[in-house]
């Protein structure tokens, strides 16, 4: 496995890691994560159940 | 003139692009002569002609980008290096959109950014597993700095890691730093030749900033601290280890970790013997035989490993660190500090932010000053009963989920008032001798820790003081001068307010077991192995 | 790739491939399949007349008493309530109508087609702003305009379509949204095209001067003019891509005032359905909180084509309504495109570097993110009659993706 050469970074979650990056002048974008259908169980077993089509 | 190149295989760029990248660093100070280009044929002939083909682009082929400079020195080289990649990467960044767009999913964002290679996944720990795989279905490594992610997942993501080749740094990773960027909680770096693969965040910075002031940094890969179970196998760090036996900027190797079963110490110790770079295992807390065994070489603290690794690195014979400072000047601040208790204050309460550096304390002073109460005790007949409540000699981890989840408070590290309850709890307690902390920097951790907890002290101080005793307090700071605190200034907030800042965790640990027990200690510490 | 994932793609080819054609003008009961001499259509999904909303009740008032089945209220509503008429969904009988979106068996129908794929759609006459039937008035003077309309400018325009031959609506709205355009709640630009190639025809039908003026003045006059092509445009196209075994898009949001309904293309014959949302809207002057009535109309067929609310980014205009900035327009597109699987290659915005508006909108979508799809709509007076109040947002429920979530899972579920 090769070390990746310039880490391009995708932040998921806590927006403090993404400023963190930014800080460094890292490559990186944010995702404003919420949970999927909103925390919805029955949702979230559906959808995956959905995802072995 | 010195000639350095660079070649990145399977990269591609128009040739007019490179041909205004190559102009752009013609231009720069202290270059004679630059060039970046597709390593074709005809290429190669030019370079051959300018007298700039090196080895590497003669190896490299068609499609291979490579970037050759002659500058005046080899740091300038380097650094012209450097730019160039950062020019072609600036190049590539679409404008407006992607610059301020924020993404709602992960698979909008990889749509967006299509270059993207590493997701740091920070959501609440049951969503965790979830985002991972879609990150690796995606061919991304991925960093997992949540917890609570149910072990089965974790075994499933890195089996499926290993099969894509991709990297599944955690659950539970606080730090991470590929290529110089600091992932989680880190600390700023300076980049070199040592490659340290942990399975513990703190534990990883405390090495990194440690050979930071020595040759650098290539590459922190956290694992996450389950990684070394049995039922995950050390799959990440087996693949972390590869990658930097791999990497070409890495030339030598820590590794550390909780000590694991004697399985998966076995499945390590043997890919580390493969490797074929100096390399240092710390296994904390374990029996260093194991490691002799395999041919590698123990150590026995954080600190410890940090130094043998920097002697390795400079084909210096390592040896074991006790206090960096004189050790006249040790034993004076020690009987500074323990000629002022009372005969009532017998013990060590150790407050940590950080797992790691609770052990590793915990490791040193249990022979120094005997057993050692904890929430994560080194043994479990040592489990404190309510780890709100201190009994003898006791070091809590105030990073664990009992802590912080119950509470849903932040970690520790960021967010102070749990820690500055319980010192002014110890400081309450007349049996309490010493107060031991660790103060972590670095992006993610608090503004200012130093600044957050002085107060706190001196208040502590007070509370024993108005008693009839004296409260030492003992703290290391885990940080670097570059970091955003500023380790010099974070100590010296810290010492105005009476702390005894010691230069790492371990030789606090050391100094803390030497105020508790008036000194009696000195031999022990000075011909132990720990 | 999973069979969803291949259904979609699918699907969304066909959607975007669709070439709506506005052909010619006929009567509802001469093309609209399963119309009856009795049939009344509406917009939404299917509902009884005792839950239908003021101004869905005060066009069909409005509608016996143009087709001469009643002669006052009173009539209409007995008439009405003695299940005599056959009430359906237009959305069922291929065809749409803005807001409640009546069309009944003598009513003048556009005729449009999909050269592609052969699929029509059906939409009825604007009949301009105010007082109108589609707000639920049925004054002698709404009464007396359809009549008109059916009287001249029906057949006008019937026969204007026999000399111009297939009008391509798919390209009149590519050049709107050039021209500030989000083509729902502003069609200013597709509607004076269509007045621009219609009008030669218009006069070369040789009907008398007074009747073509007339008309023309009417459809120059009507900055809605356009609006029903443009749903038949959206439907036709849409259509194209419904029914595709596993396919999780969307192929129709509408609303009639009580309930909001969706179809998706892998569960035809289904609606799934929540309580119709009420817009935040922005008020014409004389117009305060509270007048307001609930969403309404198969318009939001503009939005399952990406465009409407979709575009918002592309209409300067419209923006106010939004929010205010060019900024907040444009992050309403971009959210959406986090729940839409294409962009479409032939409807780009100026505004945002020609980018192609979201569309296909995929229910699984919706539901993960919580994202829900984002409609500027008129907004009708919660009585009957009164007409339109403002302009508006709203967002479809999220009910109704999650029982199509659960239909979906449950017919596909077993294999």
């Amino acid at each position: 496995m090769r070390l990746l050469r310039k880490p391009k970074i995708i932040n998921v979650g806590a927006k403090f890691f993404y400023d963190n990056l930014k800080a460094q002048g890292a490559d990186a974008v944010h995702v404003d994560w919420k949970p999927p259908a909103g925390g919805d169980r029955e949702m979230m077993k559906l959808l995956d159940k959905l995802k072995g089509f | 003139m010195v000639t350095k190149s660079r070649v990145y295989k399977g990269e591609y760029r128009d040739s007019i692009f490179l041909m205004r990248i190559s102009q752009q660093l013609g231009g720069l100070a202290g270059v004679h002569q630059a060039s970046a280009i597709m390593a074709t044929d005809a290429n190669k002939e030019l370079l051959k002609d300018a007298g700039m083909l090196t080895d590497e682009i003669a190896r490299a082929d068609p499609n291979d980008l490579a970037i050759v400079v002659d500058c005046v020195t080899s740091e300038r080289a380097e650094e012209v290096i450097s730019k160039a990649i950062d020019m072609m990467a600036e190049a590539v960044r679409e404008r407006a959109e992607k610059a301020e767009a924020v993404y709602k999913t992960l698979t909008s964002a990889a749509k967006a950014m299509p270059d993207s290679n590493i997701v740091l996944i920070s959501v609440p720990g049951k969503f965790a597993a979830r985002e991972a795989e879609r990150a690796l279905e995606l061919g991304k490594h991925v960093m997992i700095f949540s917890d609570g992610v149910p072990l089965e997942d974790e075994v499933l993501l890195k089996r499926l890691g290993r099969e894509k080749g991709l990297l599944v740094m955690g659950p539970d990773c606080g730090t991470s730093i590929i290529n110089g960027i600091g992932l989680g909680f880190a600390n700023v770096v300076k980049r070199g030749p040592i490659g340290v693969v942990a399975a513990s965040g703190t534990g990883s910075q405390a090495v990194s900033l440690l050979i930071s002031a020595g040759p650098g940094i290539s590459q922190v890969i956290g694992t996450g601290g389950r990684d070394l179970h049995d039922e995950v196998g050390g799959i990440t760090m087996l693949m972390g280890l590869q990658a930097l036996a791999d990497d070409p900027e890495t030339k030598t190797i820590v590794l550390v970790s909780k000590p694991p079963s004697p399985t998966v110490a076995k499945r390590i110790l043997e890919a580390a013997s493969q490797v074929g770079k100096p390399m240092v295992i710390c296994f904390l807390g374990g029996d260093p035989k194991v490691i002799e065994e395999a041919g590698l070489i123990p150590a026995a603290t954080l600190e410890d490993a940090a130094a043998k690794a920097i002697a390795l690195h400079r084909g210096e014979k390592p040896k074991r660190m006790v206090f960096s400072n004189d050790l006249d000047e040790v034993k004076r601040t020690a009987e500074k500090e323990y000629t002022k208790l009372t005969a009532g204050q017998r013990y060590i309460r150790g407050i940590y932010s950080g797992g790691t550096f609770c052990s590793e304390a915990m490791i040193i002073v249990r022979d120094l000053v005997g057993d050692v109460h904890s929430n994560i005790p080194l043994k479990p007949e040592l489990k404190l009963e309510d780890s709100n409540k201190s009994k003898a000699h006791s070091f809590v981890d105030m990073g664990e989920d009992e802590f912080t989840a119950e509470i849903g408070k932040p970690h520790p590290m960021i967010y102070h008032e749990l820690r500055q309850k319980r010192i002014l709890a110890e400081a309450s307690d007349p049996e309490t001798a010493v107060i031991l902390l660790d103060v972590v920097l670095g992006y993610g951790a608090h503004e200012d820790p130093g600044g957050a907890l002085a107060p706190t002290i001196l208040e502590a101080k007070k509370i024993a003081e108005r008693d009839g005793r004296y409260l030492p307090v003992v703290a290391s700071v885990c940080g670097t001068p570059e970091d955003p605190q500023n380790l010099i200034s974070q100590e010296e907030k810290l010492k105005s307010a009476g702390v005894i800042v010691m230069p790492s965790n371990a030789q606090a640990a050391r100094m803390a077991a030497l105020i508790a027990v008036r000194g009696k200690a000195w031999e022990k510490i000075m011909e132990g192995n720990l | 790739m999973g069979k969803i994932e291949e259904a979609n793609d699918k699907a969304i080819k066909r959607i975007i491939e669709a070439k709506p054609m506005g052909t010619g003008v006929k009567k509802a009961k001469a093309v609209i399949p399963g119309m009856t001499e009795r049939t009344i259509l509406h917009a939404g999904p299917p509902i009884k007349w005792q839950r239908m909303s003021g101004p869905t009740r005060g066009a069909i008032i409005g509608a016996s008493i143009f087709e001469g089945w009643a002669d006052n209220e009173e009539g209409a509503v007995k008439l009405a309530e003695s299940g005599e008429i056959k009430f359906a969904p237009c959305h069922d009988h291929d065809a749409v109508g803005p807001m409640a979106g009546i069309i009944s068996p003598s009513m003048s129908v556009y005729i449009v087609e999909n050269q592609v794929h052969g699929n029509k759609a059906y939409c009825n006459f604007n009949e301009g702003l105010g007082k109108v039937l589609r707000y639920g008035a049925y004054s002698k003077e709404v009464i007396d305009r359809l009549k008109w309309i059916e009287k001249d400018m029906a057949p006008l325009l019937a026969e204007a379509f026999k000399r111009s031959g297939p009008i391509d609506l798919k390209e009149i709205i590519s050049k709107a949204l050039h021209m500030g355009d989000e083509c729902h709640c502003r069609n200013v630009a597709t509607s004076h095209i269509f007045l621009k190639v219609m009008a030669p025809y218009m006069v070369e039908t040789g009907f008398d001067k007074e009747t073509i003026s007339k008309v023309l003045r009417f459809m120059g006059t009507n900055e809605l003019t356009f609006l029903q092509l443009l749903m038949a445009a959206c439907k036709a196209m849409a259509d194209a891509g419904h029914c595709i075994d596993y396919s999780t898009l969307v192929t129709a949001l509408t609303r009639n005032g009580t309930d909001f309904g969706i179809r998706v293309s892998g569960l035809p014959g289904q609606w799934f359905t929540a309580p119709a949302p009420t817009p935040k809207t922005l008020f014409f002057p004389g117009f305060k909180e509270g007048d307001e009535g609930r969403d309404i109309g198969d318009s939001a067929i503009a939005e399952t084509m990406g465009l409407g609310g979709f575009a918002s980014a592309n209409s300067p205009a419209v923006v106010q309504v939004v929010g205010g900035t060019p900024q907040t327009a444009a992050d309403y597109s971009r959210e959406m495109r986090e729940i839409t699987v294409a962009e479409h290659p032939s409807f780009t915005m100026p505004f945002m570097n020609f980018r192609g508006v979201p569309i296909g909108i995929d229910l699984r979508k919706v539901v993960e993110t919580g994202i829900l799809p984002f409609i500027n709509t008129g907004v009708a007076h919660k009585d009957a009659g009164v007409g339109g109040v403002g302009f508006g947002l709203v967002r479809a429920p999220m009910e109704c993706f999650k029982k199509a979530l659960r239909a979906f899972a449950e017919k596909y579920g077993g294999s």
